[in-house]
Parts: structure tokens; sequence; C-alpha cells
């Protein structure tokens, strides 16, 4: 039986590790709270492993709340990761990076943290007649 | 001095091989995978399969019957191939996606070890809620081609050395706490996790006790609303505060900048 356990625990290190190289790694806020998650999935299969080996439901009821708390942060997680969005139409993690300790130099890894205009210009309609263009240019333009 | 060194080396490969290969190899197709070539990505593919295979071989401990231990072999593989996926694709789509499929093999392994409730309940709130939520914040804030925080990540090497030793602590601790071979061999010696008194596991009541060891609904429920009725009752005040928090979070008007 303490075979088959180690399985089931050496499956859940692996995942557990592997989320938390995904949440030291990744720049998407999105793919960072999936590691969450993941690392979240490795303890739970640790629980219910030891709970079958222990032959009772310890392990499944802990597992149940581990779940409830992963499914909460999971909902305001996308709630702020939302409104962060919102804030700076970007879903990079690092131009938050002004949030950390004052004296500690910024983590900013791409150069277009300069170029980010504080003011939104408003959207006006184009005045005069549209010129003629050829297809491929007016293709590229968005 | 140096063929005495190599000796201690090769000693030391010897006792420690069945965790350090697959890692060592875990560790080569990250580093592969983190480029952008296509064949450095492909070849990173390639070599995490073959660390898969040499974890199967090494330190994949036999089971009760060969369906189990396929099925498990099975399912423990597919977890971690969609887990080193969701790592390393820069596509957020498809890495939500490759969790999905890792989040159902995790299933799968709960079905194995007799958790019928608690897979369907992780289906259903994982890959049902979680995951959709997810692709839909993704389809919201969605670039047109890939961005550039997606195909450079901040300090991959070093991320993936210090989760590599991590995995090394954790598989050698288990190796070495967890001997091979069967429970009644090794009592003598020192193992903590194979003689579990019977006065131990049934410590807290005898709700939480399963009929013939195998996990049922009823006994789940009986254990959860009977010994963790407050838990239960706060993980009910915990939804509902999560529930209120994420609408007042998220259902803010934007500020317009005029």
């Amino acid at each position: 039986m303490s075979d088959a356990l180690f399985n089931y625990l050496a499956v859940g290190a692996v995942l557990f590790s592997l989320g938390a190289i995904g949440f030291l790694t990744r720049r998407n806020l999105i793919i960072l709270f999936l590691s969450a998650e993941l690392m979240l999935q490795g303890v739970a299969l640790n629980l219910i492993a030891f709970g079958r080996y222990y032959q009772n439901m310890h392990g499944q009821v802990f597992a149940v709340f581990v779940l409830t708390v992963a499914a909460c942060e999971a909902a305001i997680a996308m709630a702020v990761v939302v409104v962060l969005y919102q804030r700076r139409r970007s879903l990079d993690v690092s131009i938050w990076s002004g949030l950390t300790e004052t004296d500690m130099a910024p983590v900013i890894e791409a150069q277009q943290s300069e170029a980010e205009p504080a003011v939104s210009f408003p959207d006006l309609p184009t005045a005069g007649r549209r010129p003629r263009l050829p297809e491929k240019e007016v293709a590229n333009r968005v | 001095m140096t063929i005495d060194l190599v000796e201690r080396i090769m000693e030391w490969w010897t006792t420690h091989q069945t965790v350090t290969a697959p890692l060592g190899l875990g560790l080569l197709s990250l580093w592969l995978l983190w480029f952008n070539n296509r064949i450095l990505r492909r070849a990173g593919a390639l070599v995490a399969g073959i660390a898969l295979l040499a974890a199967a071989d090494g330190l994949f401990r036999p089971m009760s019957g060969t369906l189990v231990a396929s099925l498990a072999m099975g399912f423990s593989s597919l977890a971690i191939a969609g887990a080193i996926v969701m790592l390393s694709e820069r596509r957020p789509v498809y890495a939500a996606l490759a969790f999905a499929m890792a989040v159902l093999a995790i299933c799968g392994l709960f079905m194995l070890l007799s958790a019928n409730f608690f897979a369907a309940a992780t289906i259903i709130v994982y890959a049902g809620a979680i995951i959709v939520t997810f692709l839909f914040v993704i389809m919201l804030a969605q670039q047109s081609g890939l961005a550039e925080y997606d195909s450079h990540p901040k300090h991959p090497i070093g991320g993936s050395i210090i989760g590599f030793l991590m995995m090394a602590a954790l598989l050698g601790a288990l190796n070495q706490s967890i001997p091979t071979g069967s429970p009644s061999e090794s009592r003598g010696s020192s193992a903590p996790l194979i003689a579990v008194p019977q006065a131990v596991a049934q410590r807290r009541s005898p709700l939480a006790q399963t009929a013939d060891g195998h996990g049922r609904v009823i006994d789940l429920g009986r254990t959860l609303f009977g010994d963790y009725l407050w838990g239960v009752e706060l993980a009910g005040a915990v939804l509902l505060s999560a529930t209120i928090g994420a609408v007042a979070i998220a259902g803010q008007r934007r500020e317009q900048a005029a």
C-alpha cells in the first residue's frame, strides 16, 4: 500500500513544483493564477492519497475545503485581473512592479513601459475625404 | 585525487539515480522549451517525454494490478505533461486548455483513489467554472497576435532551477522515507509511513471510518457534516464574501479620464 502511496505523493509533489515554476516565471496574469491553481491541485491530490491510505474521510474533507477556497480565490483573482487590465490595457505582471518596496529596482522587462500615456485621447471622426490608398496598405492598417 | 572524486560522483549517481535522472532531463526540457525557436521547443517536448519515461521507469513503484498501475501511470503522465505544456505554451488559451487536460487527468487519479464524489466536484468546479471564467477573461483581455509578455518570461532559468531543486528535495525525501517493497518487510527499520495504528486512524470519530476502505459519498457526507460542521458553515461564509467581493471589485464603473 505504501508503494502506491508513494506514486500519488510523488505526482502531487511534481505538480506542486511545476506550478511553483509557472508562478515564478510567467508574466501573464492569467497563467500566473492558473499555476497557483495547479499548486492547489497537487496539494489536493496529496490530501486524497493520504485519506485513502488511512482509510478515513478526513483527507477528502480537507480537500473539499481546499477546493472551496480555490474557487473563491479564482473568482476574486479574475475580478482583480479585469480591473487591472482596464487600468493599463495589458496583462503583464511586471507593469505593476512599482508596487514593490521603494528601495528595490523595478523589474520591468518590457520596453513599452515608458511609452504608455497616462491620458486617453477621445475618439474623433476623421475629417475630409478618405484618400485613395493601394489595397495592400489598407489591409495592413488595423 | 581526481579518480577518487570521480568515484564519489559515480557512487552518488548510482544511489540518487532514480531521482536525478528524470529531474535533470526535465530541467533540460524546460530550458529548451523556454526558447522561441520552433525546433528547440519541439526538442524540448521530446526531452520532456524522455524525462517522463525515465520517471516512470525509476520512480514508479509497483502497484496492485496491472490495470490500476497502467491507469495510474497514464493519468500521472497526462497530468505532468499538461502542467509542462501550461508552463511553456506562449498562447494563453492553449495554456488554459492544457491546464484543463491536467485537471481531467488529476480527476482520473482521484477516481483511482476511490474519491468519486471529489473527482466529479473537481471537474465541475475546476474544469467547468474556474477554467471557463479564465477563458472569458482571456477573451476580454485578448491582444491580436502573440504578446511580448507571453514569449519572454522573466528569469526562466532561475525559476526552473529553483522549482527543480524543490522537486528534487521533495522526491528525495519521499524516496527515502517510503522504502521500496511491501510494508511487512520493513517493519523493523525506520519507516514512519508504513504502520498505521488503528487508534490513530479512528482518533477523531467513528463517523470518519469507511466501511470497507473504499470511499463512498455517504461516508464523506457523514464526516463533513458530522465532524466538520463548523468548517462547512465557515466555507459557506467564505463563498458568500468572495461573491460579494468579486461583484464589488469588478462591478465598478470604469473611471473616465476626461
